[in-house]
């Protein structure tokens, strides 16, 4: 799609951020973001990819209402799990806080308005790390 | 495919597993809501105002064991599935959430 070739842009730039929490205002930035490069810049700068994050969601949903998604990684001290869905209004599905004692683990259901990327991001203890999968929608779940 | 009028929010239903020998726990839970996306037509031609779990905390034994800030992209009827560690059979669990009308809800179930 059309933003592709600016989020290309921001992986050429982008490098390892800080692993902090955010404040109140970059939250709100966060969750109000209307596209991926907005939501990427709230989050602090594009994350490492990732390989040691398993995303699993299914390559064809029929019903983008009720997309089941799981999300385990084994990089030390995550903090912080984000759900971000590329072609929904508001890319910024969900954040899960992770506290020590908690395993950086988690399944729920989500909507996805079109055929697009799915991106799980991680903040650990040594920044943002990423991983993306594309998922194919037959009838989109936003409506 | 669904009726215009939203259910209302609903008990939390919360199942949570001590896996053997493992010291895990193993928590599902249910949270009944409609999760309004604020963009969904009604009949009248407006559109159903925006209604959904913003903020949620699982707590073991008064001990913060996760925490959410959900929106109107997680499916009607939020389930989450998590593991931690750190909790024993007999346990309690407490789930609590608040949506963006600002009605709250908790409710609680022991680990098995």
């Amino acid at each position: 799609m059309a933003q592709g070739g600016s989020l290309a842009a921001l992986l050429a730039i982008g490098g390892l951020m800080p692993a902090r929490a955010m404040s109140v205002d970059q939250q709100e930035l966060l969750f109000d973001a209307t596209s991926m490069e907005d939501a990427i810049r709230a989050l602090g700068g594009m994350p490492a990819t990732g390989t040691q994050i398993t995303l699993s969601l299914p390559d064809v949903v029929d019903d983008g209402a009720l997309v089941p998604v799981t999300v385990e990684s084994q990089l030390p001290g995550i903090s912080e799990i984000y759900l971000l869905v590329e072609a929904n209004p508001n890319p910024v599905a969900a954040r899960f806080t992770i506290p020590p004692g908690t395993e950086a683990y988690i399944s729920t259901r989500i909507k996805i308005a079109e055929t697009c990327r799915v991106f799980a991001v991680v903040r650990s203890a040594a920044g943002l790390y990423t991983v993306a999968r594309r998922s194919q929608v037959t009838v989109g779940g936003c409506g | 495919m669904s009726s215009s009028a939203s259910p209302a929010p609903g008990p939390i239903r919360i199942r949570a597993r001590q896996r053997a020998g493992e010291g895990v726990t193993e928590l599902v839970f249910l949270m009944p809501h409609p999760m309004e996306t604020g963009l969904r037509k009604n009949p009248a031609g407006g559109f159903v105002p925006a209604h959904f779990i913003s903020e949620l905390r699982v707590s073991v034994q008064g001990r913060t064991v996760f925490e959410a800030r959900l929106t109107a992209a997680v499916s009607r009827d939020p389930l989450l599935s998590l593991r931690f560690r750190g909790a024993q059979a007999g346990d309690r669990v407490t789930v609590d959430w608040l949506d963006t009308q600002g009605n709250r809800r908790s409710d609680s179930g022991l680990i098995v």
